[in-house]
């Protein structure tokens, strides 16, 4: 049979409770006494000490327990949170991170180390930076004891919860704690061997305690797990013997185990008592998102890419078929191709929407980075996200990573002042760091923008001079200075800091940009901010590509880059000869022949076309023999031989086996602006 | 008529009956069970057992039943095992059939 991974499972739970404790502590930071996210973070750091110990993470456990019980206390309002508690609770976070991905490594003392500032950090000893920021709890009111009540309390838990770490029996333990219990257990959910999954959990519960604990004390057990379970609590008798009906979670119950309840209270069931009328709440919340999680299928991101493959194969076949068919007299073929042609097409749209992820699941890294350049630099950052809801193929968010940190580390190192610096701008003490995405097209922009003091051009092009990347005194155009700053080497940094100024890093981040046939366009003011705008194809699977013959090759343009048609006439070829420019409605064009530049050695065509496309504001024609059409492409990488041809991002395998090129047109853009530059130099 | 203790195919567990290693448990014992064979299910002493255990012998009672086969322990639950039963509230409403099962415990007729 195929089981999921017991420690895998786990591993991707508590990725999913780093997640949410880092997401509460970084919004604490904001509000010290907001009692939810205090609450919030201490039951994801309770859940993954319990999931922990579970799985047999012990040295996680253990070391988790300390943080647990920092926060219970702040928690119990015995102490106050504050910004060196979440700081010291965030380095903590990194360590259990390690204790996960590696737990059977030796990590030193860092576990000590940690813990010893996090008790610092406990009992105030810490400097203390920002004392207003200190926000005393309120004391919590502890409940008075009440009368003896009885209660029923029937349970079930969601099947996976054995598997992600919950433990039923420490829940039992803990209502046994409560007073006098008697506990069943209903196993008519159990189903036969032959279609049991191990690590499901089909057991529930009927609990009859008596206890002079009050209502809340049965919530308290269950505080962790509330959210995914099914509870039915009934009062059925207080010491004034009076039975009532409480509350209850769920909609359907476990079946009773009438006979142990009738056992452990004879006093009532001897009173004539009324059958408890229990009230059913309205659709809390939490049913809600219980409603969508079960909506909800956790798929591996292997088989998304797998079916990926699975889909570009099936749109390859499709395309042989199509040439077939176009081919043939036979009507039924043509209509059968046709069919064929738009299910494969729905298929491939489908699976495009399947790989989308929204961009904020990367925006939310860099709440943490932020938290911490903060600290680290002493600089005072708001950091402002917009359009997380813009979706991304997967690929493209996980290798965006990297280069964004590099960016958002960069804007905040170079970029913005300290605060004494900002107050003698007359700006506003706080820098502003904003992280913005947007969908235009095939392609999502993704924008870093800072209120710094903004790139200086001076230092860019004495930099670049002194390191031979420009001649002295070279006439450059403002997008190409600025753009030196992605030079390997460029750095401007005075000082080498542990953020950045190695000129490690921006190279990168233009390299891997490039690689997801994307561009990076920068503005910059000087004392206003810097402007970095990454723009990237929405995937990298499939496109729809302008399939174009030139010479006796074909070429695939992406669909999304290509503004217009137009025909070049023999005219108007022979007039631009040595200029390379078309009067497009008052405007001059540049262009390129395609056949030129790749050495076709063929005569051009008698009636060529121009292939119009553009990169944002930039534009450029590019001279074809013949649009043959529009194509369903399915990239397939260039072979490690290739990897320096500049002008093609990647290949195609065409309907009829051959294979097709793919035009990188941010590198075609540059080269026809290039080239446009030259001649106006030339006057 | 129950088949006599030399037709049980002994079913060794290991020592670790929990969560963790549920899957390699069931995997002991549904082949064996599949093939017709009435269970004879050795727990050794000391074992690390958890209400995964329990269900999946719960289990496996439910499919002997439907298969016509049987299911027996070699030695009455105890330790990690009992204590699980007590603890998970199955102790305090067993049938004859599981006191027999679970316990070895006869009913006095």
């Amino acid at each position: 049979m195929s089981m999921t991974d017991p420690i895998a499972v786990f591993r991707m739970e508590a990725a999913e409770l780093f997640e949410q404790i880092e997401s509460g502590l970084l919004d604490l930071t904001h509000r010290l006494d907001d009692k939810d996210q205090i609450d919030a973070v201490f039951r994801g750091l309770h859940t993954l000490k319990g999931s922990g110990a579970m799985f047999g993470f012990d040295a996680l456990a253990a070391f988790t327990h300390h943080c647990e019980t920092a926060f219970d206390r702040v928690r119990k309002g015995e102490k106050p949170a504050t910004s060196e508690l979440i700081a010291a609770v965030l380095a903590a976070q990194d360590h259990m991170r390690a204790l996960v991905d590696r737990p059977t490594d030796d990590h030193g003392n860092i576990g000590d180390i940690l813990l010893s500032q996090l008790q610092r950090a406990v009992e105030g000893d810490a400097p203390v930076t920002a004392p207003a920021q200190t926000v005393p709890m309120e004391p919590v009111v502890k409940a008075a004891k009440s009368a003896t009540n009885t209660w029923r309390i029937r349970f079930s838990l969601p099947v996976n919860s054995m598997v992600n770490g919950t433990n039923p029996l420490g829940l039992l333990d803990e209502l046994r704690d409560l007073g006098e219990c008697r506990i069943a257990v209903n196993t008519s959910a159990v189903p036969s061997l032959d279609v049991l999954v191990p690590t499901d959990l089909h057991l529930s519960w009927d609990v009859t305690v008596t206890t002079d604990q009050p209502r809340s004390a049965i919530d308290d057990v269950f505080i962790f797990v509330l959210d995914d379970m099914q509870l039915d609590v009934e009062t059925l008798a207080d010491s004034s013997g009076t039975a009532s009906a409480e509350q209850t979670f769920q909609a359907e119950q476990p079946a009773p185990v009438a006979q142990a309840v009738a056992a452990i209270i004879p006093a009532v069931s001897a009173a004539p008592v009324p059958a408890p009328a229990v009230e059913r709440e309205a659709p809390s919340a939490n049913d809600a998102r219980q409603a969508k999680a079960a909506e909800n299928v956790r798929v591996p991101a292997e088989r998304l890419d797998e079916l990926m493959d699975r889909v570009g194969e099936l749109v390859i076949a499709q395309s042989r078929l199509r040439q077939l068919a176009g081919s043939s007299m036979d009507l039924q073929l043509r209509s059968v191709s046709e069919e064929i042609e738009r299910l494969s097409g729905e298929l491939r749209d489908t699976m495009m929407v399947l790989r989308m992820v929204p961009v904020g699941s990367l925006f939310g890294r860099f709440r943490r980075l932020v938290h911490d350049l903060a600290r680290e630099t002493g600089k005072v950052i708001e950091l402002v996200t917009e359009g997380e809801t813009t979706e991304v193929d997967k690929t493209v968010i996980e290798r965006l990573a990297d280069p964004l940190v590099h960016l958002v580390r960069n804007s905040i190192d170079h970029g913005l002042e300290t605060p004494e610096e900002r107050r003698a701008a007359g700006k506003d003490e706080a820098g502003k760091i904003m992280l913005s995405a947007r969908q235009a097209g095939g392609e999502v922009i993704i924008t870093i923008k800072d209120d710094g003091r903004g790139i200086d051009r001076e230092r860019v092009r004495a930099k670049a001079e002194s390191s031979g990347l420009i001649q002295p005194g070279a006439v450059l155009a403002d997008q190409d200075l600025l753009q030196l700053i992605f030079a390997p080497g460029f750095s401007t940094a005075a000082q080498v800091t542990n953020l950045s100024g190695r000129g490690v890093g921006m190279d990168v981040v233009k390299k891997t940009v490039e690689t997801l046939r994307g561009a990076i366009d920068i503005t910059s003011l000087a004392g206003q901010g810097s402007d970095v705008s990454l723009r990237i194809p929405l995937t990298l699977a499939i496109i729809d590509g302008l399939l174009v013959r030139v010479g006796t090759g074909r070429y695939v343009i992406p669909l999304s880059a290509v503004e217009e048609c137009l025909e070049l006439s023999l005219e108007e070829d022979l007039r631009s000869r040595g200029r390379s420019f078309i009067s497009l409605r008052d405007s001059l064009v540049p262009f390129l022949r395609l056949r030129d530049l790749f050495r076709t050695g063929t005569k051009p065509d008698p009636h060529q076309k121009v292939v119009v496309i553009s990169t944002g504001t930039e534009r450029v024609g590019m001279v074809v023999d013949q649009i043959i059409g529009d194509h369903q492409t399915v990239i397939k990488s260039m072979s490690k031989l290739h990897h320096d041809v500049a002008t093609f991002s990647g290949a195609t395998i065409l309907g009829d086996g051959s294979v097709a090129l793919i035009l990188d047109v941010a590198h075609l853009v540059a080269a026809g602006q290039q080239q446009e530059a030259q001649v106006r130099a030339a006057g | 008529m129950p088949p006599l203790i030399d037709e049980y195919v002994l079913v060794e567990l290991p020592d670790k009956l929990n969560i963790r290693n549920i899957s390699n448990v069931y995997d002991l014992i549904y082949p064996e069970m599949e093939s017709g064979k009435s269970l004879l299910i050795s727990i050794p002493k000391g074992v690390e057992a958890d209400l995964s255990f329990i269900q999946l012998m719960e289990s496996a009672r439910i499919r002997a039943k439907t298969a016509g086969t049987h299911i027996v322990m070699s030695s009455p639950a105890e330790g990690s095992v009992l204590n699980v039963l007590e603890r998970g509230g199955f102790a305090q409403t067993f049938s004859a059939e599981d006191k027999k099962f679970w316990l070895h415990e006869e009913a006095i007729q």
